[in-house]
């Protein structure tokens, strides 16, 4: 059978680029798109090649980036400008290919296996399509071509603006397997720095390692990771448009202020739950399990989790079980900079559910009809329309939850994990 | 030549065929410059900054490019 041809695309430094295609003057000075540091998102979202060239990293905080570039200009982002341009890019690789899969706003695979005999005429193509973005978008991208994902995705991280990489069967050792572990995408910080101490530091180490140990040690993922180091992914690319089933729903807010207290957490905490409540209604899901994320002043984040004794979209109960579940265990040793919620084993609310003994369901459908009632409400006259007392005793940190921005993250890499989160991080 | 963005109120016709084609480009003076002849419509980046559909326009026997962003239109100005 004949090799597949997957393009991965991803467009350089996004943000930063879109800004300087709206004002191209933006280009001669080091700039950065950050989170608003007013609402306590200060971190860069993306920055521009001055502002590489400075030191200025993504991720790291709006004062450590001014630091290392003191006349750095931040702007903040405009996600609806980021989203007209991206899937703008998004429909002309659907020119291209009917299997497009986009990663993020920014990166997309597209599998052009059946347009093309040779990969040369492929890195052919695909430069005709990168000039075509450029004509008509201003936007530069970089280009990975292989024969699956992981490596195309990873010859595009290789690749400089308006470069293509091609990974081949007959080289990917010499030009794949010298590069750090790091790089190779299924393999996060947490994973490599174990590998590390396994004396696992290239993507060649791990393609060579034992297979009963990374099964070991990792558990599936192990083996996962050394298959994509071998070339091996089978990963399909999906047709244009195909949406994974939603696998999880979540909300983290950074919060005004940092939360001392079970009480403070309980404001919010009520504000998250009435509100990915009414996403679960919307979608016609219910979930099983609950976890709660936590994160420190000191930027460390914590996740306790629970499975619900009966499925729930129920704001009420995702409130109150979100709060026994901290009271169990979790120590309030340090005040929290953010705080949120991620419901996972979603699936179509049931409403012929088994009863339980233990369950009112009269009372819960009452509960339903009443929360769907100040969905209503809160549709038409604004979020923190009908709200609980709770939230009333601290404004100042209750209200921002209300109006925290969502921005849909890209799809985890096990299993299309889905969150709405704040973009804090 | 330095050019300018310069955002501007367009009259425009729409077709039953469901094309828009500009008929005329209002100034901030009130004067208004018929598009004589739309010569070609794609997509395009400015130089100016910004992206859109570029209409290629002969407006008193001149081209020029006008751009429709989103929602708005503008011009690439000579003036600031």
């Amino acid at each position: 059978m004949r090799d597949r041809t997957v393009v991965h695309m991803d467009i350089n430094h996004c943000y930063a680029q879109i800004e300087e295609v709206r004002r191209p003057e933006l280009r001669r000075r080091a700039m950065a798109v950050g989170g608003d540091a007013s609402r306590r998102h200060g971190i860069i979202l993306a920055k521009n090649d001055a502002a590489a060239a400075a030191g200025v990293k993504t991720g790291e905080t709006l004062r450590e980036a001014v630091r290392k570039c003191p006349g750095l200009l931040i702007l903040p982002p405009d996600y609806d400008e980021y989203m007209r341009l991206t899937e703008y890019v998004r429909e002309i690789y659907a020119d291209w290919s009917e299997y497009v899969e986009p990663y993020g706003l920014d990166e997309a695979w597209i599998d052009v296996t059946a347009l093309y005999d040779s990969a040369g005429s492929a890195v052919k193509a695909a430069e005709a399509v990168m000039w075509r973005i450029e004509q008509e978008t201003g936007l530069t991208v970089s280009a990975g071509i292989s024969w699956n994902k992981v490596f195309a995705k990873l010859g595009s991280d290789m690749a400089g603006a308006r470069q293509i990489v091609t990974i081949g069967r007959d080289h990917f050792r010499e030009l794949v397997w010298p590069r750090p572990v790091r790089e190779l995408m299924h393999v996060g910080p947490a994973a490599a720095g174990k590998l590390q101490l396994m004396g696992v530091h290239t993507i060649g180490d791990l393609a060579m390692y034992p297979e009963t140990a990374l099964r070991e040690v990792f558990g599936l993922p192990g083996e996962i990771m050394r298959t994509a180091a071998r070339g091996d992914d089978p990963g399909r690319v999906a047709a244009y448009g195909y949406r994974k089933p939603q696998a999880a729903l979540g909300m983290t807010v950074t919060m005004m202020r940092d939360a001392d207290s079970f009480t403070d957490l309980s404001a919010v905490f009520c504000i998250v739950a009435e509100q990915l409540s009414a996403r679960l209604r919307q979608m016609g899901l219910e979930c099983r399990v609950i976890a709660a994320a936590l994160r420190t002043n000191d930027l460390k984040w914590q996740t306790v989790q629970r499975k619900l004794p009966v499925p729930t979209d129920l704001g009420e109960e995702l409130w109150r079980e979100s709060m026994s579940l901290l009271k169990e265990k979790y120590t309030l040793a340090k005040p929290l900079r953010a705080a949120g919620l991620t419901l996972t084993e979603l699936r179509p609310a049931d409403r012929d559910r088994q009863i339980s003994l233990f369950t009112d369901e009269n009372r819960r459908d009452r509960l339903r009809s009443l929360e769907k009632a100040c969905d209503d409400i809160r549709e038409r006259f604004g979020a923190g329309m009908v709200r609980r007392g709770c939230t009333l005793m601290d404004t100042e940190l209750a209200d921002p939850v209300y109006t925290a921005e969502h921005i849909p993250g890209p799809a985890g890499s096990f299993g299309g994990r889905k969150s709405v989160t704040d973009g804090s991080v | 030549m330095d050019l300018y963005k310069k955002y501007v109120d367009v009259i425009a016709m729409h077709r039953k065929s469901g094309k828009m084609m500009p008929m005329y480009i209002c100034w901030e003076d009130g004067r208004k410059y018929k598009v004589d002849q739309v010569l070609n419509v794609s997509r395009r980046v400015s130089p100016v900054g910004g992206c859109g559909v570029r209409y290629v326009c002969v407006v008193q026997g001149q081209r020029k490019n006008l751009f429709l962003e989103k929602d708005k239109w503008f011009v690439e100005s000579c003036q600031p």
